[in-house]
């Protein structure tokens, strides 16, 4: 399997693209100064002049992305809140507040997710990717995200899911986030607006931006036990310093919808040490190669799991067995 | 050196080396007088930008604005105007520009009748044609100069400025 080569690809292409959206440009209200030199001999008498220095100031430039962070979620009909996750960055070159909004009324989807109340614009304060209950509420005009050039901040729309709707149903919630200096056709000026009082430009983006998340009804559930054998040095089954521990676990998918692209993943525990190519689903063995063909991997960064990729699963697929051995240090 | 000598070899003996701090001292000592004297050349610096313009028949036209405000990724032209304002024949006549901070010279972007345009990578040190110039990086290793890497432009006029005589260059660079 090579999850991990996909997620770094990705890492690389990002990186790779910062550069071409001109993030990261001259901050607004740099002074551009320019001074040319002359020398030059007049009856063998060496004579220098410079000319007047000519000082060009950088306008600002107001320009927001949007981007999705969350994957579809799958949720079941009539339950909530459910967040979805999105980060906001200034690719503009001055410091900037940005006015946030949710629109349910998306077109292209099959029913409108019911933004929560009294809130359903949060900022993720926590940092956890999920709206729980540590993240700030966002009030327009109160507390808008103010963000310098390249900084982002990540922002979670909650909503909840009616009830009685159909397996496979898409929603979707769009956040947008506009400039608070101004926005509209690229090129448009704001005259002194900008920071330190320069002009304020509209960018390519029209310093407003918005993407929508999605949400699908899914009655699919994964039902997971775990177990564990031991068996010691001595033929036993006492937990102590050299016994091995092979952990059992079953997933059992029920409902009648597809869990999509499933990667069941386990921390190897602490003060234990994986024992390699253990990993077996449903008796067949697996290899630790994180880069090969086959669903099985035992990787050590940041912390020692193993992982197998169960694909697409439904009732249908029947229970999933999962072993792997570790030995007690 | 010689208490004896006068101020005028003193000049004329400093004036053949080649080092500006030098010449600068050179020129400290001639004072305005020299100046006054001599035919100088002066430098008249402009920047402008292309702005894109419909006229009243719909077709769009490019011309040249004065550079008011300036954008991340937008080109500036600069021109420098040199004249001779003394009553002398100039030679040697040299202008050199650095590309100015937060921005990078557009490739071949640098003109001016009559001029040998060479660049610098090494902050005005040495100058030498685009296919000669190379940079070495932290491991020591060294690889042709890119337009992006260099700092200062210079035009040598291949005659004299004649007195009232003058002359343009040109050179683009873009707002990092």
């Amino acid at each position: 399997m090579n999850r991990k080569w996909t997620s770094l690809f990705i890492g690389l292409i990002g990186l790779g693209i910062a550069p071409l959206c001109l993030a990261e440009g001259t901050i607004a209200g740099t002074d551009i100064d320019n001074t040319a030199t002359v020398s030059y001999e007049v009856g063998g008498t060496p004579q220098t002049t410079t000319s007047n220095t000519l000082t060009l100031t950088v306008a600002e430039v107001l320009d927001v992305d949007v981007t999705l962070l969350s994957g579809p979620q799958s949720v079941p009909s009539g339950t909530g809140p459910h967040g979805l996750l999105f980060v906001v960055t200034n690719t503009g070159n001055g410091t900037e507040g940005f006015a946030l909004a949710i629109n349910n009324a998306v077109g292209g989807d099959d029913f409108d997710p019911d933004a929560a109340t009294p809130a359903a614009i949060y900022f993720d304060t926590d940092g956890s990717g999920d709206f729980s209950p540590g993240d700030v509420a966002y009030e327009p005009g109160t507390n808008d995200p103010l963000l310098a050039p390249d900084a982002s901040v990540n922002i979670l729309l909650v909503n909840d899911i009616a009830a009685g709707l159909a397996d496979g149903a898409i929603g979707l919630s769009e956040l947008s986030a506009v400039a608070s200096t101004g926005s509209g056709d690229p090129g448009d000026l704001f005259p002194g607006d900008g920071d330190g009082g320069v002009d304020a430009v509209v960018g390519t983006s029209g310093a407003d931006d918005a993407i929508s998340g999605q949400y699908v009804i899914s009655d699919i559930e994964l039902a997971v036990v775990k177990s564990a054998t031991v068996l010691d040095p001595f033929g036993g089954s006492s937990p102590m310093p050299g016994a091995e521990v092979t952990y059992r676990i079953v997933i059992t998918p029920t409902g009648s919808e597809t869990a999509v692209t499933t990667v069941f993943t386990d921390a190897i525990p602490a003060n234990t040490t994986y024992s390699p190519e253990s990993i077996t689903l449903n008796g067949g063995a697996l290899t630790d190669d994180d880069a090969d063909a086959d669903a099985g991997a035992y990787t050590t960064t940041p912390a020692p799991e193993i992982a197998v990729d169960l694909g697409d699963l439904t009732e249908a697929s029947g229970a999933q067995t999962i072993e792997f051995t570790v030995t007690i240090d | 050196m010689s208490d004896m000598m006068t101020k005028e070899k003193l000049v004329k003996s400093l004036a053949t080396t080649t080092s500006k701090g030098v010449l600068l001292v050179a020129l400290l000592l001639l004072g305005g007088n020299a100046l006054a004297q001599q035919g100088a050349i002066r430098l008249e610096h402009k920047a402008e930008q292309q702005e894109v313009v419909t006229d009243d028949n719909g077709i769009e036209q490019t011309r040249l604005v004065e550079a008011a405000r300036v954008l991340p990724g937008e080109e500036v032209l600069f021109t420098v105007t040199y004249t001779n304002v003394g009553d002398a024949a100039a030679e040697d006549v040299v202008i050199i520009n650095p590309v100015p901070e937060h921005m990078f010279y557009v490739n071949d972007s640098a003109t001016g009748e009559n001029t040998s345009v060479t660049f610098s990578v090494d902050g005005g040190k040495t100058f030498a044609a685009p296919q000669d110039l190379l940079i070495t990086d932290a491991l020591g290793a060294e690889r042709p100069a890119a337009a992006k890497d260099y700092s200062h432009i210079r035009w040598v006029v291949d005659s004299e400025v004649t007195a009232g005589g003058s002359g343009t260059v040109h050179f683009a660079a873009v707002v990092e």
